[in-house]
């Protein structure tokens, strides 16, 4: 008997399981050519069986080796779902179904070494696949109506004088505004944690930065993107794309020489700086 | 919906032109109670027009309290009227034992006050009788103001009148301006503090409709003053913001309706005053309102106006003759008290504009 050890790979670590029913299975074996990693094999299997087919117990024992198609315990060649082998059986005998206790990521060390604590590795639940988008209308009690309603998301970003403080001044029955208030920009109040640009290469930084700016020249869209935490690449802070961005400063102070070198090479303002004041979760 | 009404004119009118202005226009819900805010009084009130009335609606044990108060807060009893209701069997109607209408002298202290201080005293008074009743379950006080007098009711509006004598136009309450509406509440409980119209400060303000942004004019509200408490219906809200934009701030009264149903941001972008438009919709966004609606305020200085949502979904009609001017959700109502006047001159204000009737009936429209 070959060993085992308590390290080997298991189908149960993959990402993707495969159900296979080898009654349905007519052998033609279609489903292995067509799988493009490997991942599953033909295989004989020992069986043994004891059946009896008398009408008095007559039991006769059977000893048989049958081929049956078999997952492949890798770290490589492991089913990806790609579902091709499920589209090409004509006997609905394969498919491959998402393993939700996968621990593949924890055993591939794709991602460095194993990390502890903070988020797990095992929760197969990812967020952006729970955010259901609905129409707002169907939300609230008594139901909205856009054609009775008026929806407009945006919202005043900077700081907003309250009401008595507005330096209006009443000429000829009309307010008029008499000093300079604050700059306000109205944005849509859409946002996405901070992330660290700081600790982004080069390369990923630089597309994140042509990303918006896609965004806001192209599409029209009024992105705002966060540096987060840990300042961004002076290359970044000196640019035209700052003008996205929202610096922020953080209790944590990384980044902040970078931001006071590059002020007086910056072609145009910050959308905005955001002060972090305290720290919320520290992983790990 | 509901349906509200108003009238304004040079001959004092009483509280029966009012309900025929009303009746009319029954539909759903409405005709299920009868509130009136009465306001420049002639009748039985006229000799003491710059002494604060006070409208209440109390139990026995409720009068009492009331009276406790007043004395030890020095306020000298005037003029009263105690209705003597006609209790004949079968009347719609949930009345409370004692309905009081009383004039008060200023307590002696008070000549030294500014007119901003007299008003102050008058609003905590109404506040200070509102939560001692309240807390007795005694009783409600709807107004204590200067030639205004206000009554609510819960039942059928016609029984009401009867049951008050509203129909034997006895000359009792007489006035040049009424504002009034024929319905309960049916979006939260029937409270008789939840029917429109609404009385703050000298200001008088009833709606019909929805406020869809009823929550977060609350939430704001409620840091603004203290007079914005209650918040039994939603339109109370309108009322509010009316107070503020035009007491509070001392903006003028065309600012009001930047602020509840502010322009597009194009169509700010292309005006002259965009900055201030701006600034006022970045610090007040929270008194904006949402939904279908139709406003009918009447202002300290007795004037009265009329405006609706940013999408005119509610309809609103202003008729008028020599010496009258009604607004009315329908023109129906219109129609019974004044069918001889001049249809063509009827206004339907549009979305974008405030129509003000000042004292000498002139109709001004405002557009935004
Ligand atoms: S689902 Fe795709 S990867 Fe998985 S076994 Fe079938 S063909 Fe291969
Ligand atoms: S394709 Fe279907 S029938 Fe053919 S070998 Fe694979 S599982 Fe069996």
């Amino acid at each position: 008997m070959e060993a085992v050890k308590t390290q080997d790979v298991g189908i149960n670590d993959l990402p993707w399981k495969i159900e296979y029913h080898a009654e349905r299975c007519t052998m033609c074996g279609s489903c292995v050519a067509s799988c493009s990693f490997k991942a599953i094999k033909v295989e004989v299997q020992a069986q043994s069986i004891t059946t009896s087919e008398d009408s008095q117990p007559n039991p006769v024992h059977h000893h048989i080796a049958r081929p049956i198609i078999k997952q492949v315990d890798s770290l490589t060649d492991f089913c990806r779902g790609c579902g091709m082998c499920e589209k090409i059986c004509p006997n609905n005998a394969i498919r491959a179904v998402r393993n939700p206790d996968t621990r593949k990521t924890l055993l591939s060390k794709d991602n460095g070494p194993i990390k502890r604590g903070g988020r797990t590795n095992l929760n197969a639940q990812r967020t952006l696949d729970s955010i259901v988008v609905g129409r707002i209308s169907q939300m609230t009690d008594p139901s909205l109506d856009a054609a009775r309603h008026t929806f407009d998301i945006r919202a005043p970003f900077g700081r907003v004088l309250s009401a008595k403080e507005l330096p209006f001044e009443i000429q000829d029955g009309k307010l008029v505004q008499s000093k300079h208030t604050p700059p306000v920009d109205w944005i849509y109040p859409l946002i996405f944690s901070d992330m660290s640009i700081g600790a982004l290469s080069t390369r990923a930084w630089e597309a994140v930065a042509m990303a918006v700016g896609y965004l806001n020249e192209k599409c029209g869209l009024p992105v705002r993107m966060s540096s987060g935490e840990g300042g961004m690449p002076v290359k970044l802070l000196e640019s035209e794309y700052l003008k996205y961005f929202i610096i922020q400063i953080a209790s944590g102070h990384f980044g902040w020489n970078r931001i006071i070198k590059a002020m007086p090479h910056m072609v145009t303002d910050p959308a905005g700086i955001l002060i972090k004041i305290g720290q919320g979760a520290k992983p790990g | 919906m509901c349906r509200i009404g108003s009238i304004k004119s040079k001959v004092p009118i009483q509280p029966s032109t009012a309900l025929r202005l009303m009746l009319p226009q029954q539909e759903g819900h409405d005709n299920s109670g009868f509130a009136m805010v009465m306001q420049d009084l002639y009748g039985i009130f006229s000799g003491y027009k710059d002494k604060p009335l006070l409208s209440l609606a109390c139990t026995q044990r409720g009068a009492q309290l009331v009276e406790e108060y007043m004395d030890a807060h020095n306020f000298v009893q005037l003029a009263e009227w105690i209705p003597i209701p006609d209790k004949q069997p079968g009347l719609d109607i949930q009345a409370m034992p004692y309905y009081i209408f009383r004039n008060y002298d200023y307590p002696e202290d008070a000549e030294k006050m500014t007119k901003a201080q007299k008003e102050d005293l008058l609003l905590d008074t109404r506040l200070a009788l509102r939560k001692i009743l309240e807390e007795a379950n005694a009783g409600f006080v709807y107004s204590f103001w200067p030639d205004v007098l206000t009554l609510k009711e819960i039942g059928d509006p016609r029984d009401i009148a009867t049951y008050f004598h509203l129909w034997d136009d006895n000359g009792c309450l007489v006035a040049k301006s009424i504002v009034a509406q024929c319905r309960q509440n049916t979006n939260y409980d029937i409270v008789r503090y939840a029917a429109h119209p609404f009385f703050l400060q000298g200001y008088t303000l009833c709606a019909n409709g929805e406020n869809t942004f009823y929550t977060k004019n609350k939430e704001f509200q409620k840091s603004l003053h203290r007079g914005y408490i209650g918040f039994e219906s939603d339109s109370q809200c309108f009322l509010n913001t009316l107070h503020y934009v035009h007491h509070e701030l001392k903006w003028p009264l065309t600012y009001y309706k930047h602020v509840i149903t502010p322009l597009p941001f194009e169509e700010i972008a292309e005006r002259e005053d965009k900055e201030v438009l701006t600034a006022i919709r970045q610090s007040l966004a929270n008194l904006e309102i949402n939904g279908p609606n139709t406003i009918i305020g009447v202002l300290p200085d007795q004037r009265m106006i009329t405006c609706c949502d940013s999408k005119k979904l509610r309809p609103v009609v202003v008729g008028r003759t020599d010496d009258m001017v009604a607004i009315s959700s329908e023109v129906c109502g219109i129609n019974e008290i004044m069918p001889d006047r001049d249809q063509t001159k009827d206004l339907y204000p549009n979305e974008r504009e405030i129509v003000v009737i000042d004292n000498d009936l002139e109709v001004q429209r405002w557009k935004q």
